[in-house]
């Protein structure tokens, strides 16, 4: 796998390998970018999106939290929110 | 020395004071940046004060200087020798010519008509003629005692070889007392490379010295008159090594145009140089033939012990002279002063010593001296090359430690200048370069076509808005960004629940560009000032919203529009005491004693932690501090109580919850880290970091969404409050900020990927900030040198050697950027 040190190319590495179903590589990219700038609130979202795909509740909630303290009432992060409370009443069932 | 000589010692330092700051004053002018820093601001009153009462001082200043050539005029022109009848007709000359002069300036006093930019030939170069004229004098009176002198032997070589060596231990040894060694092995290895080449480069400033000298004695001893055309070489090599010391180092930093750097450098050198060594023949007990070109330079002639305590009085004096100087400097120009004269005080005290020096043993073992200095100067850059390899730590790379020169040891830093090659560079870049810097800094911009706002009127009424900008406030210094700070509570408190920008920059390292930046909410020339009125975009949006206007702003205050009302708070204050607290109290006072129901929009930017204040306040020693610069962290912890207070005041006033509060700063600050202070010149992370918080109504928090981890810029305020107050900030592309928010169901605008340029306000130094704010490539062109940084520690980021591709994006970026201003204000915009 091909593993840049940049941000950015990481976040885009990241994207091209969802787009193509390997999510798993994705989902190392993603965290890698985020080693490197846990700023970077598209990729939490990004990773979030990825976490819910597999049922990672837990860890998908705590990126979607970290993004929405970068960027306060992002639309796609509340939504993200909305699906991981489905998906805990779901557990709960 | 008796009264007599004293009195006219005296006399001639007073005349000669009075005509070299009426020179430098003219010099100011000759740029219009320095004058606007300098002198419009009022920084010295005793310059306001001079500059009014010009006529009266240059007329003290002419009758101190007749009064020195009354023995001259008394003894009349019937004087034995021809050269004292010679002086006798300048000296007349002097008083008809230079006393017409004087009367005419009480008559039409020409030094308060000078304006930046402008040029009287009377006072540039003209105030120097006088100069010039006394040393003439000077030189026909003491001059052909030394025509009949034939014979002499030239320089000694060897002598003033062991001079040299001997001032460049003695200077070196004052400055490295300063140095500290660190406590670390890798810190020690580091300090000891540093001085070690230290040493190698002040031994060769003074060896280069020498052998020039005894290149000068060379060809004199192969003339007719060895002595008068070695004095005469020497005074040459005098004056162009001052003219070269102004050309290169003095003006620059003031912005002035290198043609009229060399113009102005050449006649002040000669007329220095001249004025030094009149004063020098001038003063001699007794009327010794002058024996060689050296008597101009080894000026003391006093006991041996009087000497060796001058040998020690003067590094100390210059150690306190620059201490106290260096407040108020501007670019080192004054530690630089205080470091040569330094060396040329211990240099003439070492050469006077070593007339009585017999032993030629030593000639041998002196002359291997340059090989010796030529060998440390390679090799101790290779060793610490070496060490880098080896251990993969910085500290000992050469360029950084040639950086810490800089600072720290400014004699260190003129000799590396002139003896370590620089880092080739691409001469068709820099070329480029200088033509874009000519043009941003003298580019007079035209006024654009369309304001930069559009007037579309918000429906609401709109909120208070308070902009508070410190200036110099680091971020590191805040604990909303650095959790170690304990003495900001109240900005603590109040930003916890407000929006902080974790990546907010400035893109101009100091306040003259950056603070109207802030107001235009784009980009500026160096000249902005010419057509801010047109582009005030948030002077207009003031107007648009019909605030009630407080302002307490002096970079731009003399620029707002004339027919909008304002209140400007404490007018009477200076610009450098403007201070938080009493903004606020009379900020307060305002509010509470109006009676308009209008919305107050306030833009305050007090200076109480610039460095101006900081290095030379008190400061309390609270445990709290360590780690901090204490006088800045004191004056911090006071402001910050006074900010508490004003946001309880509009609580209890009922209007905190209709009021938009930012603070921020217009530029960060070194404070001593790496021997380094100030921001003026320097692209550094530390200046270009910047807070920025924005407190916004409860209302309106939750309509909103930001990215607080993208980039945000000062040249974002303005397009936000557009926004905030529901305006609209036109999006003109290149070089304007962009709103900060956008409504809570968008994505904001990531920049992430863009290139940003980033100036000095103050220097010719240049860069791009890259990858979101985690690099920075700068360019300082004065020095032709490169910086790379990754902004991974605060707040200094890491220094690393720029990679190929960096400096080939960064430099495109930064002529592209350049590029995109003059556009911005050639170019008549249609949006």
């Amino acid at each position: 796998m091909l593993i840049p040190d940049d941000v950015e190319v990481l976040a885009d590495l990241g994207d091209l390998y969802e787009a193509n179903g390997r999510t798993v590589d994705a989902e190392a990219a993603y965290r890698r970018a985020l080693d490197r700038d846990a700023d970077y609130a598209e990729v939490h979202l990004r990773l979030a999106r990825l976490l819910v795909q597999r049922r990672a509740a837990s860890e998908a909630r705590s990126h979607v939290e970290a993004a929405l303290k970068l960027q306060p009432n992002r639309r796609a992060a509340l939504d993200l929110l909305t699906e991981l409370d489905a998906l805990s009443v779901e557990g709960a069932r | 020395m008796n009264a007599t000589r004293l009195a006219w010692v005296l006399a001639r330092v007073a005349s000669a004071a009075v005509l070299l700051v009426t020179w430098g004053y003219g010099v100011t002018a000759l740029s219009p940046f320095a004058f606007d820093m300098f002198v419009k601001p009022r920084l010295f009153p005793w310059l306001e004060s001079f500059v009014t009462w010009h006529h009266i001082w240059f007329f003290g200043a002419y009758f101190a200087s007749v009064a020195t050539l009354v023995p001259i005029v008394a003894a009349g022109r019937k004087a034995s020798a021809p050269h004292l009848r010679a002086a006798w007709w300048a000296s007349i000359s002097y008083l008809a010519v230079v006393g017409a002069s004087a009367a005419s300036l009480l008559v039409h006093p020409r030094l308060p008509l000078i304006v930046g930019g402008g040029h009287d030939w009377f006072v540039v170069p003209g105030a120097l003629v006088p100069l010039l004229w006394l040393s003439l004098i000077d030189h026909l009176t003491g001059w052909p005692h030394a025509s009949d002198v034939s014979g002499q032997p030239v320089t000694a070589t060897s002598r003033v070889m062991l001079a040299a060596l001997a001032s460049a231990l003695v200077v070196w040894a004052a400055h490295s007392i300063d140095q500290a060694i660190g406590g670390s092995a890798m810190a020690a290895l580091s300090w000891s490379l540093a001085r070690s080449w230290a040493l190698a480069l002040d031994a060769a400033a003074f060896v280069a010295i020498t052998l020039t000298l005894s290149l000068a004695a060379g060809i004199a001893a192969a003339t007719r008159h060895p002595v008068r055309w070695e004095y005469g070489l020497s005074l040459v090599l005098l004056a162009g090594g001052i003219a070269e010391f102004m050309r290169r180092l003095v003006f620059p930093p003031l912005m002035i145009d290198q043609r009229d750097a060399i113009a102005t450098a050449i006649p002040f050198g000669v007329a220095f140089a001249s004025m030094l060594a009149g004063l020098r023949l001038g003063t001699r007990r007794e009327r010794v033939p002058v024996d060689t070109g050296l008597d101009l330079l080894a000026a003391f002639r006093g006991a041996r012990a009087v000497r060796l305590s001058l040998l020690v009085g003067v590094p100390l004096a210059a150690w306190f002279t620059a201490r106290a100087v260096a407040p108020v400097d501007w670019s080192m120009i004054l530690v630089r002063v205080v470091a040569l004269v330094e060396a040329a005080l211990v240099f003439s005290l070492l050469l006077e010593s070593a007339r009585d020096w017999k032993r030629s043993g030593l000639t041998l073992t002196l002359m291997l001296a340059p090989f010796v200095i030529v060998l440390a100067l390679h090799g101790v850059p290779r060793i610490a090359h070496a060490v880098t390899d080896a251990t993969g730590d910085g500290r000992a790379d050469p360029e950084r430690l040639l950086d810490g020169y800089r600072a720290a040891d400014p004699l260190t830093d003129l000799a590396a200048a002139a003896f370590v090659a620089q880092r080739e560079s691409d001469p068709r870049f820099y070329g480029d370069l200088v033509e874009a810097e000519r043009r941003f800094s003298t580019l007079e911009p035209e006024t654009p076509e369309t304001p930069f706002t559009t007037r579309r009127k918000a429906t609401e009424t709109p909120p208070h808005v308070f902009l508070f900008v410190i200036d110099s406030l680091r971020r590191d210094y805040l604990s909303a960004y650095n959790p170690a700070v304990s003495f900001t509570p109240a900005i603590g408190a109040w930003s916890s629940d407000q929006f902080v920008f974790r990546n907010a920059f400035t893109q101009y390292g100091g306040t003259w560009l950056s603070m109207p930046a802030i107001w235009t909410g784009s980009a500026v020339t160096r000249r902005w000032a010419g057509v801010f009125p047109w582009i005030n975009a948030l002077e207009q949006l003031t107007i648009d919203a019909g605030y009630d206007v407080v302002v307490n702003d002096f970079t731009v205050a003399s620029l707002l529009r004339p027919d909008a009302q304002r209140t400007f708070l404490d007018p009477e204050v200076k610009s450098v005491d403007t201070d938080l607290c009493q903004n606020l109290s009379s900020l307060r006072a305002h509010i509470d004693g109006r009676t308009s129901t209008r919305s107050i929009f306030a833009y305050l930017a007090p200076m109480n932690v610039h460095l101006l204040n900081t290095r030379s306040g008190a400061s309390d020693t609270k445990a709290e501090y360590a780690g901090f610069y204490a006088p800045y962290a004191t004056r911090l912890q006071r402001i910050d109580g006074c900010f508490g207070q004003f946001v309880d005041f509009l609580k209890a006033r009922g209007l905190y919850d209709d009021s938009v509060i930012i603070l921020t700063s217009d530029h960060g600050d070194s404070l001593g880290e790496e021997g380094r202070w100030g921001h003026q010149f320097y692209i550094r992370p530390e200046i270009l970091r910047v807070p920025l918080i924005v407190g916004v109504p409860a209302k309106l928090r939750a309509r909103l969404t930001t990215d607080l981890g993208g980039l945000a810029f000062l040249t974002d305020i303005t397009p936000t409050l557009y926004g905030l107050l529901g305006y609209a900030f036109r999006d003109a592309g290149p070089g304007f900020g962009q709103p900060l928010f956008v409504g809570a169901g968008d994505a904001p605008r990531s920049r992430r990927r863009e290139p940003f340029l980033v100036v000095s306000s103050y220097g010719a130094s240049y860069g791009s900030l890259r990858r979101n704010g985690r690099l920075l490539y700068a360019i300082d062109l004065v020095n032709r040198k490169e910086d790379a940084f990754t902004m991974s520690r605060e707040p200094l980021g890491e220094e690393r050697p720029a990679s190929d591709a960096l400096r080939r994006l960064g430099q495109a970026d930064i002529l592209a950027g350049l590029g995109q201003v003059e556009q911005l204000f050639t170019s008549p915009r249609s949006h």
